[in-house]
């Protein structure tokens, strides 16, 4: 029995980027196409979003211009793939607040959204810090920051502190605190709605970028196989680590089922199609009856 | 059909002070076009972020107040962030005031003052919700401090000139970010 169908949404990508942000310790390796997506969760009772992607409008061309970002389409292009318009979305689970998850939630009339309470006290503590310790402030839009608020004000933002079991039937949330941010979120789906289950999807965020992360070559400490933490942690690549063992735990340490959405070689793992847009639909799983997208 | 007065405003408002359609492109001061306008960027940059700072600190703090459960109807303005982002407003304002526009770059310092009066408006909104015991009079109140970051975000997008380092969003080391790619480092 499954319950919930879930598709990996490419918007738009990157065609090279550093091998070494994907992969700690993975200087000088070159390149990697790196995809951005959001993954829709989708049930009898629910369409759910993991992230929103960002606003094109305001910084669309400035991403492009200057960092290369190809391909954004819209949730309306990309949803209607799936037969699905913006507005059908009822739950969103905003996994960080960098502006490429959180960037976009103008979009979503109808969703309520939830957040981790830390991500937003912490970043709203480092905007208060001196320059020099800017580092912390990258990739946070203010904008983002007051959409949140209008969210709040219509009481269609939830913050969430730790974890939140069944916040949708037999989906839950996690804390990673101070990893890749400060309070990154992981959401974990019990297809079978049990609560020891034998069929767990983890979705992963960002702290998890590439399935290497999961599965890397453990030569160098003498082991065949290891964690290798993002390249890219506010927090300490411990707590990455930490959240890698504990997602992996959930889904009984089967790699395949711990989906990270920059991974490009999900075409490689699940069946996919590539839409008239030139982006990659990836089809995890399908809930009890429902029709593939592929 | 009669207007009614008031829609009508004064000769002295500055809203008639539109820019021709010709002179368009002089709403933005262009970096690396001569160094008047390149002093100016350099020296309005640091106005600039604390503001952003500002917009990002009044919203997030609201945002914390708007989502506290469990501790009463009131909001709650005792985070420390709040008085940093007053403070940080104030150094902006004495920056722009310090700093000289010349003229292709006149209405862009315009727009940072206008974007300075709008987060004082809001912080100023904040303070006064608490007293406002009346659900619907914290309504309105919640309404009016939007409007005003939203005013403040818009002029923010408005007078960012990312050529000269001036944005709101940091994106050179951003998770998804690819930054050396274009500028072929």
């Amino acid at each position: 029995m499954a319950d919930y169908s879930i598709h990996v949404l490419e918007y738009c990508h990157v065609p090279k980027y550093h091998k070494s942000g994907v992969l700690y310790g993975a200087h000088n390796e070159g390149y990697v196409k790196l995809p951005y997506c959001y993954v829709l969760l989708r049930s009898a009772d629910h369409v759910a979003l993991v992230d929103v992607g960002y606003n094109d409008k305001d910084y669309g061309k400035h991403l492009g211009d200057k960092f290369g970002v190809e391909n954004w389409r819209s949730p309306k292009v990309v949803l209607a793939e799936l037969g699905l318009t913006p507005e059908d979305v009822d739950t969103v689970f905003v996994t960080h607040a960098h502006f490429d998850h959180f960037g976009n939630v103008e979009d979503f009339p109808n969703a309520t959204f939830y957040i981790q309470r830390d991500e937003i006290e912490k970043w709203v503590w480092a905007m208060s810090l001196p320059d020099r310790l800017k580092w912390m402030m990258i990739a946070i839009d203010p904008g983002d920051v007051l959409r949140g608020v209008n969210l709040a004000a219509q009481g269609r933002l939830r913050t969430v502190e730790g974890s939140f079991e069944n916040v949708l039937p037999g989906v839950d949330l996690h804390l990673a605190s101070d990893s890749h941010t400060f309070g990154s979120m992981w959401v974990t789906v019990r297809n079978d709605g049990k609560a020891q289950s034998d069929d767990t999807w983890v979705l992963a965020g960002d702290l998890v970028y590439q399935f290497t992360n999961l599965e890397n070559d453990g030569s160098i400490v003498g082991v065949d196989t290891m964690y290798t933490p993002v390249g890219l942690a506010l927090g300490s690549q411990m707590n990455l680590l930490l959240a890698t063992e504990a997602m992996m735990k959930q889904t009984g340490y089967e790699n395949r089922r711990v989906i990270p959405i920059h991974e490009e070689g999900l075409a490689d793992t699940f069946p996919c199609r590539i839409t008239g847009e030139g982006l990659r639909i990836s089809e995890i799983c399908l809930a009890d009856g429902a029709d593939t997208f592929i | 059909m009669t207007i009614p007065a008031s829609t009508i405003h004064k000769a002295e408002c500055d809203v008639w002070d539109m820019p021709r359609a010709d002179s368009m492109d002089r709403l933005h001061p262009q970096a690396g076009r001569d160094a008047v306008t390149d002093r100016y960027l350099a020296q309005i940059a640091p106005a600039y972020d604390l503001l952003a700072r500002g917009l990002a600190q009044l919203s997030g703090v609201f945002l914390l107040a708007l989502t506290r459960d469990g501790q009463g109807p009131g909001l709650h303005l005792d985070h420390p962030v709040y008085t940093v982002a007053l403070d940080q407003m104030i150094e902006a304002r004495e920056i722009i005031a310090l700093t000289t526009a010349p003229a292709p770059a006149r209405r862009h310092r315009d727009g940072l003052v206008a974007l300075a009066a709008r987060l004082s408006d809001a912080a100023q909104g904040m303070d006064r919700l608490p007293a406002r015991s009346a659900a619907v009079d914290r309504e309105a109140g919640t309404r009016e401090v939007l409007r005003h970051l939203a005013a403040a975000q818009a002029l923010l997008i408005a007078t960012a000139e990312p050529d000269a380092g001036i944005t709101p969003v940091d994106f050179d080391h951003a998770c998804c970010s690819c930054a050396p790619i274009r500028a072929g480092q």
